[in-house]
């Protein structure tokens, strides 16, 4: 059947085939195109000022390797925002005009002044002006949530106390179902200059998930059980550690105040968060509860204690701990006029360390 | 306890029917090797002048019963032996004979082709291929030996995805639904992350059973496919051996008698010892430096060993076990590794005065397995496995019965992250319990081969019924037609989806507390999975050695559980409202896998040919929505070329071209709010990420895919029993730029393996 002298033009064809065979190329993007709007808006109900970010989704030509040179703002002129407030059928409207600022994103931030009530259902409405195509979400909003510990009466932390470490505490809300507890911790910094710098550290604990929020009573607010976030000696002392860095420019430190902020989400901004934050392999989910469009609307509060002094024995184990010492703070408190940087020093537990701001 | 009461009073009937069979006259025995001592596997015994043969089993046993007192000449033939013939004479109820048959040098060529037709048309081989050491070796050997995994993917209706973690899809079915198994015992993660390369040294390879669907009763556990892979035993009259170095790694075989086989006399102990390493992430850098940055980080130890008895009338006593190790350590981005360890004993034993065959094996085996990925929190998993089977069988004069009945332990843990970053561990246990018995009965054009599987899953509380069926008509002694069906249950999944395409690592579970409560309006009570097979096909010997197979097969997957990608919620109290789909970690899923493969086979004494071209089409279907999955490959086409232009020269080239696979296309990217911890905290006019907006799911496909493989060995005799072997080979000839991954927003995309000539020598002795 085959023999030495036919095996030849087998092989022959079989090479021509392979090196004229097929393209290597990938259609990584869809044929069908779409302009997809993106819309974040995050109700804050402790604020007067409320913020819409609307960007649209791009679409390189060819690769997105140029992604950030492709990146232009939405048409703001073609877009009416705005976020209705509903109560027993009617509702009130607030339109959102475009803010003088634009970020350095391909984002479009509309901003309007009003205070959201608990007791009203807001709804987001984007309408493109061009194609009066509709783009729409819902969400309820939240009281503040209430702070009871420490008390309005005692504004020292006993952050050296290893016996009754230092206790936050605070109550849920309805509706609230993601706290999450923020330190700021204002200092002022002496540069070998002669400089003198006012800063704020920002740290956020882990968030804490609440299942069973109480339910929302109109008459009054129904707060339900109580959140306590302990922080012992060492705990805060790593907290310095970890967001002021050491520098051998600076000369001195001294510590001003601290503030403390709880902030809750609705369920719609937990998800979100839960979501996003960590999932165990690349493929992260998009959760989205606008309808048109993607992206997420949702509601916070927050609810804030601020000028907070720290105990004699904290000062001084911040100059001397060895966590801390390098710090280079003094044993004693700042009690001139304080003036917060504008740009304060801002970090965050984030994705490429999560386990941070626990693991001490 | 209903399960255990079905199980006791299957047996008892299994016994008293052996019982009323063993009225007769017989004669049985076992054939060995006069070379080595080892076992002949599918030797023809045929009783002169009378119509029947029977083959020998893996342990060289054979069974001829339905006699009466006489004297019968017995003839014994197998491919690669010279006959053997021998007076026999039964006066008592049965005769146990030892056979030693000599190995030919010189091979006719007519009887080996009408060996091998005579064998088929005595079996029912629908969906399965058997593989040995001498097959296996015709795939061009890639870092210095042919291996399992190279030859798997030149099987019609496999699937494989990528030389970098790629996986084996078989007829439709992922790697979870396919059992290997280890002389008995069932091998997780038998096939190294390098993708090419599996855990098996090819010269231990008894045979490999590759099973693609419609299996029959004996194998369960598993829903898509089976390999059953049994190793050699040590030789039993000289040592032997192989020292082997290639530009991948080293390999290592000695075996040899420790009490020798004596002429007259089949009693020997006998001792194997493999092992197996690499060096090639060490030297890549060097010899390949044209690599990506990816490289070829793989590292792999395999170690397997195994002393055999045998006993004065041939019973045969092994005890073995394995330690599979491997790394592939992609430096800062993903470092993952895997061990696997198995002891076990096996027995063979044909008891005074009976007539039947007792096997039985007890094993252990234990895999574990981590990945640590950048950015995350490690992930590990574990499954231990304590298997005990006994079997035996029962013949007739046209029909054969086989049972056994194995009890299983197996454990399951699975430590990975939750949505809130908290380390969960998932552990589950589950004893199984198994039965099953199947019949073979021959008629003169036909065999009808009906079985049932009998599988207590006690975890879940759930008895399979799963009942089989393989028939053949001969119409002539030249064409034949195939058809298998069955039922099909299995309780284990794993953590990978089958929309991932490349996998490193995977998790294995059996419990049911993450999965999915109702689909499509009916409850789910248990996590046991099911599949439905159907199988037909004709094949033909044509003339000159050329046979042709056909084959159409249909897989029903009526209930899969399936790696969740579609979660955005923790299942909580809080998120009691939310539909499972969307918040369990692991869904209920069906699809169907179909298609058509054929295969061309021709050998003569300098040329072979294997030409596979496979048709397939998968879909899968979950809650809302149908999808294709990744690894539906329409096209797959294998072209396997043997030629020996001179003595102990020989050219083996492989070429693969198969259609792109389905993934999903971006439909466009955007700035998403940053989604960090301080995401509460922070103001909606920071700065965002860049993320990916999907398109439909998988309605893209990847381009074509082909690759050349070539080598060349020549083996240089030094002396009658001392040669070395030198080969040289190339993979990816031509090399072609076969898509790995890439990346979604920059649109960066690494390719498979480029071209990588490769070096080795091996002298046997």
């Amino acid at each position: 059947m085959l023999n030495k002298k036919n095996i030849l033009p087998l092989i022959a064809s079989l090479l021509g085939f392979i090196f004229t065979a097929c393209e290597t190329d990938i259609n990584l993007y869809t044929d069908v195109k779409s302009d997809q709007v993106i819309i974040y808006g995050v109700l804050d109900c402790s604020a007067k000022t409320q913020v819409v970010r609307i960007g649209k989704m791009i679409r390189p030509d060819a690769t997105a390797l140029d992604f950030l040179s492709l990146a232009t703002p939405v048409q703001s002129d073609s877009l009416a925002v705005d976020i209705q407030e509903w109560a027993n059928g009617l509702y009130c409207n607030y339109n959102l005009p475009v803010a003088d600022s634009q970020e350095n994103s391909n984002m479009t931030l509309f901003k309007g002044i009003f205070e959201p009530y608990d007791f009203m259902e807001y709804k987001l409405v984007v309408t493109n002006k061009n194609t009066g195509s509709l783009i729409i979400a819902k969400t309820l909003p939240l009281t503040d949530p209430k702070i009871l510990k420490p008390g309005m009466d005692n504004m020292a932390c006993t952050f050296s106390d290893t016996l009754n470490p230092f206790e936050f505490k605070y109550s849920v809300i309805p509706r609230g179902m993601i706290y999450q507890l923020e330190l700021r911790i204002q200092y002022v910094e002496f540069t070998m200059q002669g400089d003198t710098l006012f800063k704020e550290g920002v740290f956020a604990f882990n968030p804490v998930y609440v299942d069973d929020p109480p339910d929302y009573v109109p008459t009054r607010i129904n707060y339900g059980k109580d959140v306590t976030r302990t922080i012992p000696p060492q705990y805060i002392l790593n907290i310095f550690a970890r967001i002021i860095p050491s520098s051998p420019s600076v000369d001195a430190r001294l510590l001003y105040r601290f503030n403390f902020t709880v902030w809750a989400g609705n369920d719609i901004l937990r998800n979100y968060i839960q979501m996003g934050s960590k999932y165990e392999d690349n493929r992260k989910q998009f959760f989205s509860n606008i309808v048109g469009g993607y992206g997420l609307f949702a509601s916070c509060s927050h609810i804030a204690v601020t000028g907070l002094r720290p105990d004699d024995a904290f000062l001084t184990n911040l100059s001397e701990s060895p966590t801390t010492s390098k710090l280079k703070f003094k044993r004693y408190l700042y009690n001139g006029r304080f003036s917060v940087a504008k740009d304060p020093v801002q970090i965050f537990p984030n994705l490429m360390n999560p386990k941070c701001d626990e693991g001490y | 306890m209903k399960a255990i009461k079905l199980i006791i009073i299957s047996l008892l009937l299994v016994l008293t029917t052996m019982q009323v069979m063993s009225q007769n006259r017989l004669i049985k025995g076992y054939v060995f090797n006069s070379a080595d001592g080892s076992p002949v596997y599918l030797a023809a015994v045929q009783i002169l002048n009378m119509e029947r043969v029977v083959f020998t089993d893996e342990s060289g046993y054979f069974i001829i019963n339905q006699l009466t007192a006489g004297t019968y000449t017995l003839k014994v033939n197998s491919l690669g032996y010279n006959p053997y013939q021998e007076e026999v004479k039964i006066e008592g109820s049965n005769e146990q004979l030892l056979i030693k048959i000599d190995p030919s040098t010189i091979q006719i060529k007519e009887v080996k082709v009408s060996g091998e037709r005579q064998r088929y048309s005595r079996m029912n081989m629908i969906g399965a291929y058997q593989l040995n050491a001498a097959t296996i070796s015709k795939v061009p050997s890639i870092g210095g030996q042919s291996d399992l995994a190279q030859f798997l993917q030149v099987i019609p209706g496999i699937n494989f995805t990528g030389d970098r973690g790629g996986q084996f899809y078989i007829r439709g079915g992922a790697p979870v639904y396919n059992k290997i198994t280890l002389d008995g015992l069932t091998v997780i993660s038998p096939f190294h992350s390098i993708g090419f390369m599996s855990v098996f040294d090819t010269d231990i390879i008894s045979v490999a059973n590759v099973y693609t669907a419609g299996f029959n009763a004996q194998y369960s556990g598993r829903l898509s496919s089976i390999i059953d892979l049994k190793t050699r035993d040590g030789n039993r009259t000289r040592m032997e051996g192989k020292i082997g170095a290639n530009t991948f790694g080293y390999d290592l075989l000695i075996h040899g008698p420790i009490i020798k086989m004596k002429p007259e006399d089949s009693r020997s102990v006998s001792y194997l010892f493999n092992y197996k390493g690499s060096y090639i992430d060490k030297i890549a850098p060097k010899i390949y430096p044209y690599l990506d940055s990816l490289g070829l980080p793989y590292k792999y130890g395999d170690f397997y060993g195994k002393i055999s008895t045998v006993g004065r009338k041939g019973d045969q006593l092994s005890f073995f076990g394995h330690h599979f190790s491997d790394q592939a350590n992609f430096s800062n981005l993903l470092n993952t590794s895997w061990v696997s360890n198995s002891i076990g004993s096996k027995l063979v034993l044909t008891p005074a005065g009976s007539e039947y065959l007792l096997t039985a094996y007890i094993g252990y085996s234990d895999f574990y397995g981590n990945i640590y990925e950048a950015n995350k929190t490690p992930r590990e998993t574990r499954y231990n496995n304590f298997q005990a089977n006994i079997g035996s069988g029962a013949y007739l004069k046209k029909t054969e019965f086989k049972w056994a009945l194995e009890i299983s332990g197996i454990s399951t843990n699975y430590t990975f992250v939750d949505l809130n970053d908290v380390v969960s561990r998932e552990t589950s246990y589950t004893t199984d319990l198994n039965v099953y018995g199947q019949l073979k009965k021959t008629f003169k054009k036909c065999i009808l081969e009906p079985g049932i599987n009998v599988h207590y899953f006690s975890s879940q509380g759930y008895i399979a019924f799963e009942p089989r069926l393989q028939f053949k008509y001969n119409f002539n002694p030249i064409l034949s037609f195939n058809f298998a069906t069955g039922l099909y249950a299995q309780d284990l999944f794993s953590t990978v989806s089958e929309q991932d395409i490349t996998n490193l690592f995977q998790g294995y579970y059996t419990g049911t507390d993450l999965i999915q409560t109702q689909f499509k309006g009916s409850d789910i009570s248990n996590s046991i999975q099911k599949a439905w097979h159907g199988v037909a096909g004709l094949t033909t010997f044509f003339p000159n050695n050329l046979k042709l197979t056909a084959e159409i097969y249909a897989k029903d997957f009526y209930r899969l559980v399936n790696y969740n990608r579609n979660k955005i919620y923790e299942d909580t109290k809080a998120n009691k409202e939310v539909i499972d789909y969307l918040k369990k970690y692991f869904i209920i899923e069906k699809g169907w896998s179909y298609g058509l493969d054929l295969l061309v086979d021709y050998q003569n004494d300098w040329f072979s040919l294997w030409l596979g071209y496979s048709l397939g089409f998968a879909s899968r279907q979950d809650e809302f929505s149908t999808f294709t999955p990744h690894f539906d490959r329409r096209h797959n086409i294998n072209l396997l070329v043997n030629y020996i232009p001179i003595k102990n020269v020989s050219i083996k080239a492989r070429w693969n071209v198969s259609s792109g696979y389905p993934f999903t296309q971006n439909m466009g990217l955007y700035e998403e709010m940053k989604l960090d911890y301080g995401t509460l905290i922070q103001s909606l006019t920071s700065g965002g990420n860049l993320s990916v907006l999907y398109g439909p799911y998988n309605e893209g496909r990847l381009p074509w895919y082909h690759r050349l493989d070539i080598s060349a060995h020549w083996i240089i005799k030094i002396t009658k029993t001392v040669s070395i072997e030198l080969n040289a080979g190339v993979m990816n000839a031509y090399n072609r730029q076969n898509v790995f991954y890439l990346d979604r927003v920059t649109g960066k995309r690494v390719d498979q393996l480029p071209i990588l000539p490769n070096a080795g020598m091996v002298v046997r002795f």
